[in-house]
Order: structure tokens, then C-alpha cells, then sequence
């Protein structure tokens, strides 16, 4: 359907198909989705990798720590908020700082979501068997670098692969703080369709969801054996 | 020889370990017979670096290793569960001290292939550790510990999880290795059967505190002992 509306020149009642012009995907590229499918690119690959590394790690810190289930019940605060909320309580210290308009506000507005997230998600991973195998390790000879690199990263790819998944498709179609902390000047897909849908520039706002949902279904093919196992 | 002096351990206001001594020769493997939480697992944990004692040195040839790291002091602890790496095949887990220590291709594959043939498991190199009867996960535990030629082997109810018939095959396994490979251990039990088949010298625990026998002799007639106690149970059967 949304595929249909991008190039639907005039689309009546009662026809069951629109007119095709496929020249009016031209008008959606050059109506910046082009640009904005880069933007969002740019903002959900770092939220993703960041969140997923500092996740990993904070998480893994929080094994066999005494306060583990305080520091988890603190990092699901961010969820008690929207993120529109949040973004805007946070906003002050982003106009302090130059962060707002930026990419790089947007990338660590959303990482104040992401890492909790991902540090709850890995605290699934975590577990007193992960300890007893590490003490293991280090009575064989194995440095604290070697653990990490010969056991519990390999050990942890299929739950790594999920929480990057969700962690990308988290930011990818993020729209309130986005916008809130980009102040329209960052353009990622979601915000170039509300505001197509609000200009009622509807092939411009339709070619972007097809843009949109383009990566998240190449996403659930090549994740789908883990998602669904 | 390892050589355990005055270890003492608390945990809050609980003493766990007191006053802790022993000794134990290359080729012994010291029996330590003791009820659940009576320290024992502290002690090993200790001994192979995992804990800080409050008090006390541990020390292996005269060499003091009390502040020495855990992954320098070839001392390999083995617990109750195989605590196998789920990712790696049986021949990984069994090569995994050595590919850590940097061996040369050729050499891992050949002392790899010979534990494997040593502890009767050839066929299953390939093989994930799910794919392992619980016996056969405990042979590779033991394997992956004596690859990296332990100075000490401290042995945690290793068999503990295993059904009667196994763990009476495993028992007779590790006298097998003791004789090929003469490693000094300390092994943890609270059978006693356990304790007098694996071990070659003996102790008792009880309430954090350690009692040495000179022979098997002494260890059996202790009046204050399990073995005694075992004995009367089953002359008194009727």
C-alpha cells in the first residue's frame, strides 16, 4: 500500500490501483529521504554499537556485585518516561552544552536510553555459571582479556546480535527525542514523515516508509533464526 | 609440595576457616573429607587464588604465591560442575589452556589428540558439551585441567553430580591419572567411600577447622570421624 502511494499520480475512488509514476520516487529522493535515510543511518549505528559495547560491559560489571539488583532497578528509570519527556528534561543541559540540532545531541540523547536498555537485556546473559566458568578460566591461565575475547564474547553472539537488533530498530524509529533534541534541523526518516504527512505531501511521505521499513525487514530476515528460536 | 600455613577465613562475623595447615607432596592426592559448609570449598577457593584469606600463606616449593595472581599460580581448581565452555567443541575446551598460552599449532593438535586418546574420549572431539553424558564432560574438564600441567589439582566434589555407577568409574579414572601424570591434589568429598578410594593421604574438616592423619590407619579409627561412624552403621545392620 505504501509502496502504491509513493508513485500514485492521482489515486480515485472507486479505482482499485492509482496511476503509476514512477518518476515521482525522483521527488521522493530529492525530497530528502535520500539524505534522511543516511541521517538515521548515522544516528542508529552509533546508538546501536555504543549501547551494545557499554551494555555489555556495564552489565558484566554488575556480576556478583552486592548492589546488582539496585543499579538494575535504576536502569529501567529511563522507561518510567517517554523519551519526549525525557528529552525534554534533559534539554536544559543540551542547550548548555551545544548539543541541540546536532547529530551527535540526538546520538547521546538516545544512548541515555540505549545503554540501560542494553545493560538490562545482557543481565539475562550474566548469570552465576558465566562466574563459576570465568574462575575457571583464570585458575587455567587465562587473563581477564583472554576471558572476554575466547569466552564470553563468542559465548554471548546470539544474544549480542538480538540486542543490536533491537537496539538499531530502537533509534531507527525514534521519533519524539529525535526531534525534540534535533529541533527539526536533524532529519532522520520518521521526522521527514511527519512532516510530509503535515505539508500533506503524500508520495514524499509514503516513498520515506517505504525507505523506513526497508532496513528493519532486511534486519528480521537475516535475525529471524535467533529471534525466533 | 604445596604448603598451607595458618589460613584463616570470615565471613561477617562468621569464622569459616581457622587456623588451616597441611602439606602436600607431587603423586599425593590428600583426601579431605567434610559436610556441606564446612569450608571446604572456601579453602580450595583460597588456595587457587579466587579468595583472600584473612590470615595465613600459601606456598609451593618454598615459593610464596600468597599475593601471586590467579592465572600465574598453576594451581587448577575443578568444581562440582564440568563448567565446560558451551561454545567450544570437546577438543577446544581440552586445548583451551594451551591455545591461551600461545603453544605452536602442531603441538596443541598432537597433546590434544593424546588427552583425548588418554581419557578414552577420541570419538567425541568434535563434539559440543551438550552433546556429553555427564561423565564424559568431567573426563574433558579433567583433560582441559591436565593439559596445562597444573602444579596442584584441587578437586571439588568433582564427581558429586554423577550417578552412583559413573562416579564409581570416575573414581577409578583418577587413579588412573594419578599414576600417569603424578600431579599433587587435594580433593574435597563428603563420601567416604570417595575419600578413601581417591585419596592417598587424609583429613578431616569440621567447622572450619582441619585434622591430619598420619595413615589410613589413623584416619579410619577416628573415633570422631564419618568412616567410624560408616563402619557401625553397617555392623549394626540386621
Amino acid at each position: 500500500m505504501l509502496a502504491a502511494l509513493s508513485v500514485a499520480a492521482t489515486w480515485e475512488y472507486p479505482r482499485l490501483l492509482p496511476d503509476v509514476q514512477l518518476n515521482l520516487w525522483s521527488r521522493v529522493v530529492v525530497g530528502g529521504a535520500g539524505w534522511s535515510f543516511l541521517t538515521s543511518l548515522q544516528v542508529a549505528l552509533p546508538v546501536a554499537v555504543i549501547s551494545l559495547v557499554l551494555g555489555f560491559l556495564s552489565s558484566y560489571r554488575l556480576l556478583g556485585s552486592r548492589y546488582r539488583h539496585v543499579w538494575l532497578w535504576m536502569a529501567l528509570i529511563p522507561f518510567c518516561t517517554a523519551p519526549v519527556i525525557l528529552s525534554l528534561e534533559m534539554q536544559y543541559y543540551f542547550i548548555r552544552f551545544g548539543l541541540t540540532a546536532q547529530r551527535i545531541g540526538v546520538v547521546i540523547g538516545q544512548l541515555l536510553i540505549g545503554i540501560p536498555y542494553a545493560t538490562v537485556l545482557f543481565s539475562l546473559f550474566w548469570n552465576a555459571d558465566r562466574l563459576k566458568q570465568e574462575e575457571a578460566a583464570r585458575t587455567l591461565g587465562c587473563s581477564r582479556l583472554q576471558i572476554m575475547q575466547h569466552i564470553h564474547i563468542p559465548a554471548a553472539g546470539g544474544i549480542m546480535k538480538l540486542v543490536f537488533a533491537q537496539l538499531f530498530l530502537f533509534s531507527w524509529f525514534e521519533y519524539g527525542m529525535t526531534q525534540m533534541l534535533g529541533v527539526g534541523q536533524v532529519q532522520t526518516l520518521p521526522v521527514l514523515i511527519f512532516r510530509s504527512t503535515q505539508e500533506a505531501n503524500l508520495a514524499l511521505a509514503a516513498g520515506a516508509c517505504v525507505v523506513l521499513i526497508l532496513l528493519p525487514v532486511i534486519f528480521i530476515i537475516f535475525t529471524r533464526k535467533i529471534v525466533f528460536r | 609440595m604445596l604448603e598451607i600455613r595458618n589460613i584463616a577465613k570470615t565471613f561477617g562475623t562468621t569464622p569459616v576457616l581457622s587456623n588451616v595447615s597441611l602439606q602436600c607432596k607431587g603423586g599425593e592426592t590428600l583426601s579431605v573429607l567434610g559436610k556441606s559448609g564446612c569450608g571446604k570449598t572456601t579453602l580450595l577457593k583460597i588456595i587457587s587464588g579466587l579468595m583472600t584469606p584473612d590470615a595465613g600463606t600459601i606456598a609451593h616449593n618454598g615459593n610464596d604465591l600468597s599475593h601471586t595472581p590467579v592465572e600465574q599460580r598453576g594451581i587448577v581448581y575443578l568444581s562440582q560442575e564440568p563448567l565446560l565452555f558451551p561454545h567450544m567443541t570437546a577438543a577446544e575446551n581440552i586445548s583451551f589452556g594451551m591455545r591461551m598460552r600461545h603453544r605452536s599449532k602442531d603441538e596443541v593438535a598432537g597433546a590434544t589428540n593424546d588427552m583425548l586418546r588418554a581419557l578414552g574420549l577420541e570419538d567425541h572431539g568434535r563434539k559440543l558439551p551438550q552433546a556429553l553424558s555427564g561423565g564424559q564432560k568431567q573426563r574433558v574438564a579433567f583433560g582441559r585441567a591436565l593439559l596445562v600441567e597444573p602444579k596442584v589439582l584441587l578437586l571439588d566434589e568433582p564427581f558429586g553430580s554423577l550417578d552412583a555407577g559413573t562416579r564409581e568409574e570416575m573414581q577409578q579414572f583418577y587413579l588412573h591419572l594419578t599414576k600417569t601424570y603424578g600431579f599433587a591434589a587435594l580433593f574435597v568429598t563428603h563420601d567416604v567411600k570417595e575419600a578413601l578410594v581417591t585419596g592417598t593421604t587424609f583429613a578431616r574438616m569440621e567447622s572450619g577447622e582441619l585434622t591430619l592423619f598420619e595413615d589410613l590407619d589413623a584416619f579410619v579409627n577416628d573415633p570422631n570421624g564419618d568412616v567410624a561412624k560408616e563402619r557401625l552403621f553397617w555392623i549394626n545392620l540386621k
